[in-house]
């Protein structure tokens, strides 16, 4: 029998190891340098035929680290947009609307490389896209007034691909209320450490606010993102909660089964084997950027990568 | 071409059109046939550019949850594609539905038929509820019959999540005959029990053969539930007058004596059902609990599904629900969006309209 978690659409769609992340982003970049080259070719070639022979064929092709700085960088910008209110028109957004976007531009991302799509079209999309599975119908109009240089059809003739690009997949667990889960759990733990532990929620809140911009929710369940980020905010306030969840010590798990030594190892090798989990997640997560800027010559120069490099066929003035 | 575009075209040439079986202004709905498995299908194609703001958040409502919920009594969403500005669900291929059944009088519904149909119901909505999705929209016609008789709840255009504390949830759901009272007193924090409410008044019209609470507008469904089932006390449900719309209907009833109607339930039945349509909707029986109920366990046995009755008319085609293919009416809010809510029959109206879908 599955649990909950483990039928929804994120663990059986969007779950993956690292290296299966890795090789997924290797081979969707290749596919699309490797399509963009054949492109610069045939341009080349049919502009010699014309007699022009200048033609900047490109050196140099986005890595997929390159690609990962810029849907970083937009997906960050979602986060501003919304703390800006650019978007409310009179109407407070619903909260999760950040946090969908936000992944949907990343799953998108897994799909697709900035190459063929750059993620300056789709991160609005997204967010329109966003609005709608949170119960919040953004009106198309104004909705395009809040951004520069985008029309009514940027969004409504990109929103099926996006849709599609997306496996129509449209649920995305919460981690925020995995959050507030641990937050209950660890009054439960701790009855007289209110303050302390109202403390701790702020700071892992904002350590889940980074972790959004990691690869974390690709490969951990959000109970694990969320643990981590309380223990992240207070290690040794996690620590009594996991005392009381993991005992270590036999009398406290009432086991009558003291003569089997595997049995007195469970605890143990379970703790073990949780904390090993939450290393990894922290470790996602510090390598996440802080905000939208912290990275920001990067993201230039790998804009201008792309920018070089994009596909001649998707140029106007192309030969193509 | 990124990959979704290839997974896109391979998904449109699966599924294979026959002949359209339904028609709106919203969607169209053709049925068909999957060239992998010879099983058939419905394909609903949720027409393009209807709607000002993209696509439609009732279409988002049912892949949404659809995507995400399989159980038998859920009706399955095979595939999802889409093709020049247009959105196609496919459906499993269900023959009729429990409206159909429930009008359909050369039908006799021995008790274990009933119970198995409440069964069914239930073990669908357990599950949807156990997965934090309120239906908010049952009714016969949306309890779908598949040629083996086994029930599937479907149509999640109005469905959504529970657990969105900061948001409060729109009132206008629930087609009127099936809506709890809470809701016809506008409360907008409301959570698994208007489903219950629905199934309890569906109980009931399996046994009536006819709806229980015909309301011809919202007041007179209020004066209707009241009349029927007596004036709430402070004491069945405390709060209830502090409910935003709430307004007194006119002299305190005490209700009628109705359970003589739906004694063929048994005095077990009676008592289940009246745990459904407790007032206070926080003391309305779960789906969970109901499953459990005494009245399951007791004599007679659920019939079997394939033993069900069923239509034994030749199955045409005919129209569908008006909120099914014309989408469900508009509702401005504050904000100059637009959101669905439930179409409720209208008695004087077109009643061919209300007719009964075909998948």
């Amino acid at each position: 029998m599955r649990t909950a978690y483990e039928a929804t659409s994120q663990r059986l769609r969007w779950t993956y190891s690292y290296e299966e992340l890795e090789t997924v982003r290797q081979e969707l970049s290749d596919r699309a340098v490797e399509q963009c080259r054949r492109n610069w070719d045939t341009e080349a070639s049919l502009l010699a035929s014309e007699g022009s022979a200048n033609v900047k064929v490109p050196k140099k092709f986005p890595s997929p680290e390159d690609e990962r700085l810029l849907v970083t960088f937009y997906a960050a910008s979602i986060r501003t947009i919304i703390a800006e209110g650019m978007l409310n028109n009179g109407r407070s957004l619903p909260s999760a609307i950040e946090g969908v976007a936000i992944t949907f531009l990343k799953r998108f991302y897994l799909r697709t490389s900035v190459l063929e799509w750059h993620p300056k079209v789709i991160m609005p999309v997204c967010l329109f896209l966003a609005g709608k599975v949170c119960n919040h119908v953004f009106d198309i109009d104004n909705y395009v007034a809040s951004f520069n240089k985008i029309k009514r059809d940027d969004i409504l003739g990109v929103e099926y691909l996006v849709l599609q690009t997306l496996r129509f997949d449209v649920i995305v667990p919460r981690i925020q209320d995995a959050l507030h889960g641990w937050f209950l759990k660890l009054q439960d733990a701790n009855p007289s450490g209110v303050n302390r532990i109202e403390a701790a929620y702020l700071v892992a809140q904002s350590h889940l606010k980074r972790s959004r911009l990691s690869d974390a929710e690709f490969i951990y369940t959000p109970s694990q993102i969320a643990a981590t980020c309380f223990r992240m905010a207070d290690a040794r306030l996690f620590q009594t909660a996991l005392d009381k969840l993991l005992p270590l010590d036999a009398e406290s798990q009432g086991g009558t089964e003291s003569n089997s030594g595997q049995q007195s190892l469970k605890p143990l090798l379970a703790r073990e084997s949780l904390l090993d989990i939450l290393q990894h997640v922290q470790n996602a997560i510090e390598s996440a950027p802080l905000d939208a800027s912290s990275e920001m010559d990067k993201v230039k120069a790998a804009d201008k990568l792309v920018k070089l490099a994009q596909d001649p066929a998707k140029n106007k003035s192309s030969a193509l | 071409m990124n990959l979704a575009d290839q997974e896109n075209a391979a998904a449109r040439a699966r599924w294979v059109k026959e002949t359209k079986i339904g028609e709106g202004t919203y969607a169209n709905v053709y049925r068909g046939y999957d060239v992998k498995t010879g099983q058939k299908i419905a394909i609903k194609k949720i027409k393009a550019g209807a709607f000002k703001d993209g696509i439609d958040i009732s279409a988002i409502r049912e892949i949404k949850f659809l995507r995400e919920l399989s159980h038998p009594n859920v009706i399955a969403l095979l595939g999802t594609y889409s093709k020049a500005q247009s959105l196609s669900l496919v459906l499993e291929y269900l023959d009729t539905d429990l409206e159909a059944v429930i009008k359909d009088k050369t039908l006799v519904f021995k008790p274990g038929d009933v119970k198995s149909w409440m069964a069914m119901s239930l073990r669908g909505l357990d599950f949807c509820h156990s997965r934090g999705v309120l239906h908010r929209d049952l009714k016969p016609n949306n309890l779908l019959i598949s040629s083996k008789g086994e029930l599937k709840i479907a149509d999640f255009g109005l469905a959504r999540e529970t657990g969105d504390v900061d948001s409060r949830m729109t009132c206008q759901v629930v087609t009127r005959w099936y809506r709890p009272p809470e809701l016809l007193w506008g409360s907008r924090s409301y959570s698994y029990g208007i489903d219950m409410w629905s199934i309890g008044t569906i109980f009931i019209e399996l046994v009536l053969r006819k709806p229980f609470l015909p309301g011809d507008s919202d007041m007179d469904q209020l004066k209707k539930i009241i009349t029927v089932l007596g004036t709430p006390t402070e004491e069945e449900w405390p709060g209830h007058k502090l409910l935003p719309d709430y307004v007194n209907i006119g002299e305190e009833s005490r209700g009628q004596r109705w359970t003589p109607w739906i004694m063929s339930v048994g005095k077990v039945g009676v008592e289940l059902i009246k745990e459904m349509l407790r007032y206070d909707p926080l003391k309305r029986i779960s789906a969970k609990s109901a499953l459990y109920h005494q009245f399951f366990l007791d004599d007679p046995r659920p019939t079997a599904p394939i033993k069900l009755p069923k239509p034994t008319a030749e199955l045409v085609p005919r129209a569908m629900a008006p909120d099914e293919t014309e989408g469900k009416p508009e509702l401005k809010t504050a904000g100059g969006g637009v959101k669905r809510k439930a179409e409720s029959p209208d008695p004087f109206g077109d009643v061919k309209k209300v007719a009964r879908r075909l998948f």
